[in-house]
């Protein structure tokens, strides 16, 4: 290791101030209107709803209640015990809808986790190194952008023996391409500012450069973009399990729930109804808390 | 039309685009290749079934060519597609070209119709936010279009399914036996997918009213709804425009979910069957279809882009 930089390029104190002031300033922001702090609530209470779920679930989510079918077969509807009704397998909906909630948040959380940390890790690779390396990591880039992902997300998914863990590899590798061309057009400015410049001439390898000075610069987009992209990848989970590649039963998810009552839509229409708003809910959380950051960000530059 | 000059900038630029456009497609095929060798599924058993004795499974192996080098099997599948050939379904033996062309027609269909009714309310709603900026409409307006975007695309469609195919028996429920049969599932992707139309034809719209071509226009006594519509809307559009370009391509493979809710047999089903059957090169051939509509769509897209406003830099954009 070098030794530390004599320039003063960035006083490591100075910085993490700003950033705590640049944070807090964005969080008012963001509580600023009404749409933001629904956005917050929401986001909050899944997460809180996702973590606590088989607390909270009054049910097992798997068991079939004797009681839970009517004499001629069929769910029983919302009551004292069962206050969503049951299933068409006699088991509790609200439990299964939490514990589905929490299935399909883990796989779209750690799937985000996955496609921001590949996205990041290639678009700044691309932009910072420039030439060739980002001429073939963009063009690549292009060329799975241009096959549909739910195809091979599918297709991947049917060769594997689906498990939840293979659920979120598939999902994350197919959702970075939109953020590795996002982040490499941010490096790509970034790079050309003078405390890059001043810490390549003081002396820093490449590796520091990018970790230390331009990364740093870069998170709040991926902040932004993986807020927004969290909800498409929350239906996109959902979407595998409707046509059957995704969480395997008798695992709940909430597109499980909806594809497994949307057999019943004509005679129980609520067995895909209640899952399909408890989605929605989701997204809607999160689609206002991605709208308010950008816009929090934004009014910040 | 363009200023001297200008035209051979474009030129110069779609042929770029074009050779880039090449490249993009071979990378899919290549793609779609190296996927179909390093998974674990042997084609020859799956054209001779699951009883089939080995001997069987070998000749279909060999007859295939599979045992040849992989370079070789390479060189032999760009040469087979380069003449137009995307080889036979190994679940049904029918031409995979021609399975194509019957099931295309129901997709085109439904994602023209989709990305039609994106841009009709996507931009209804964007001219009802923009004529008003705060106003009540305004905030109707990005209501309507945050429910869309929240809105799970399959299960809004089950949700239509139910009370306008069911309850009120408008329309079939499901299947493309009857003429109406695209109404529910267009709708279902158009309104879920106008959200976006609505923020950037909204912003767009608001940025045009600030240019000063507008301001010259209101002195000269236009009505703000002439100023509207015929000055700004105008170029507010060129950005959606563009979007729908994109949106078209993205949808020829994002319409697989919804063709499954409303049962249409377009390319999405094919290609799901042909996932559930392992049928390789059906399941190719609609990926490098899709992939070629893709690339075609974003070429065109960027030039009607270039060509709608002079001022973008060809030269910067390649």
């Amino acid at each position: 290791m070098l030794s530390p930089p004599t320039i003063p390029v960035s006083g490591i104190a100075g910085t993490s101030d700003r950033q705590r002031g640049r944070a807090s300033q964005v969080w008012r922001a963001v509580v600023a209107r009404p749409s933001g702090i629904i956005g917050v609530a929401i986001t909050l209470l899944v997460v809180v709803v996702s973590v606590f779920a088989s607390l909270l679930a009054p049910h097992s989510a798997y068991y079939q209640f004797p009681n839970g079918l009517t004499n001629n077969g069929s769910p029983v509807g919302p009551g004292a015990q069962f206050l969503l009704g049951t299933d068409a397998l006699g088991r509790d909906l609200l439990s299964r809808l939490l514990v589905g909630l929490q299935n399909t948040m883990e796989v779209a959380v750690a799937a985000n986790v996955i496609a921001a940390a590949i996205g990041v890790a290639v678009g700044s690779v691309a932009g910072y190194a420039g030439g060739w390396v980002d001429v073939i990591l963009m063009r690549t880039t292009e060329v799975l952008l241009a096959v549909p992902a739910i195809l091979l997300a599918g297709f991947i998914a049917l060769v594997t023996q689906p498990s939840k863990l293979s659920l979120i590899v598939i999902i994350g590798a197919v959702n970075w391409f939109y953020l590795a061309r996002i982040v490499r057009g941010e490096v790509l400015v970034i790079r050309t500012r003078q405390f890059v410049e001043a810490s390549t001439i003081a002396g820093a390898r490449h590796v520091r450069v990018l970790i230390r000075h331009i990364l740093p610069q870069v998170w709040p987009l991926v902040a932004v973009y993986t807020t927004l992209q969290f909800s498409t990848t929350t239906i996109f989970v959902a979407s595998l399990s409707y046509v059957g590649v995704g969480i395997q039963p008798p695992t709940p998810s909430l597109g499980d729930l909806i594809s497994d009552g949307s057999a019943y839509l004509t005679s129980v229409p609520r067995l895909a109804i209640i899952p399909g708003i408890a989605l929605g809910l989701v997204v809607l959380g999160l689609n206002l808390l991605g709208d308010a950051l950008r816009d929090a960000l934004a009014r910040r530059d | 039309m363009f200023p001297p000059g200008i035209g051979d900038g474009v030129l110069r630029f779609a042929v770029r685009r074009f050779v880039g456009g090449i490249g993009v497609l071979w990378g899919v095929i290549t793609l779609v290749f190296i996927i179909g060798y390093v998974i674990p599924i042997n084609p020859a058993r799956v054209i001779a079934g699951r009883s089939a004795p080995l001997s069987v499974v070998r000749s279909i192996y060999h007859q295939l060519g599979l045992d040849r080098p992989l370079p070789v099997q390479y060189g032999e599948y760009l040469w087979r597609l380069v003449h137009g050939n995307l080889g036979e379904s190994y679940a049904t033996n029918q031409a995979v070209s021609q399975a194509l062309l019957q099931r295309l027609p129901y997709t085109l269909e439904l994602v023209s119709l989709s990305v039609l009714g994106e841009l009709v309310i996507g931009v209804g709603l964007a001219v009802l936010a923009a004529r008003k900026h705060g106003s009540l409409g305004d905030g109707v307006a990005s209501v309507v279009a945050m429910v869309g975007l929240t809105l799970p695309t399959f299960w809004f469609g089950l949700v239509l399914l139910y009370a306008f195919a069911y309850k009120l028996a408008f329309f079939p429920l499901g299947g493309v036996a009857a003429a109406s049969w695209v109404v529910l599932p267009a709708f279902s992707l158009a309104f879920t997918g106008a959200g976006f139309y609505t923020r950037i034809g909204r912003s767009s719209i608001l940025d045009e009213l600030n240019e000063d071509y507008v301001r010259t226009a209101r002195s000269k006594g236009a009505t703000s709804r002439r100023v509207l519509i015929h000055h700004a809307l105008r170029n507010a559009l060129r950005p959606v425009v563009t979007m729908a370009g994109l949106d078209f391509a993205t949808l020829m493979g994002g319409v697989l979910v919804t063709e499954q809710v409303f049962g249409i047999p377009g390319l999405g089903t094919l290609s799901w069957t042909a996932i559930l059957q392992n049928d390789l090169p059906m399941l190719e051939g609609v990926v490098i279809v899709i992939g070629a509509v893709i690339v075609v769509m974003t070429i065109l897209t960027d030039l009607l882009y270039a060509l709608l406003d002079p001022r973008v830099n060809l030269e910067a954009t390649g």
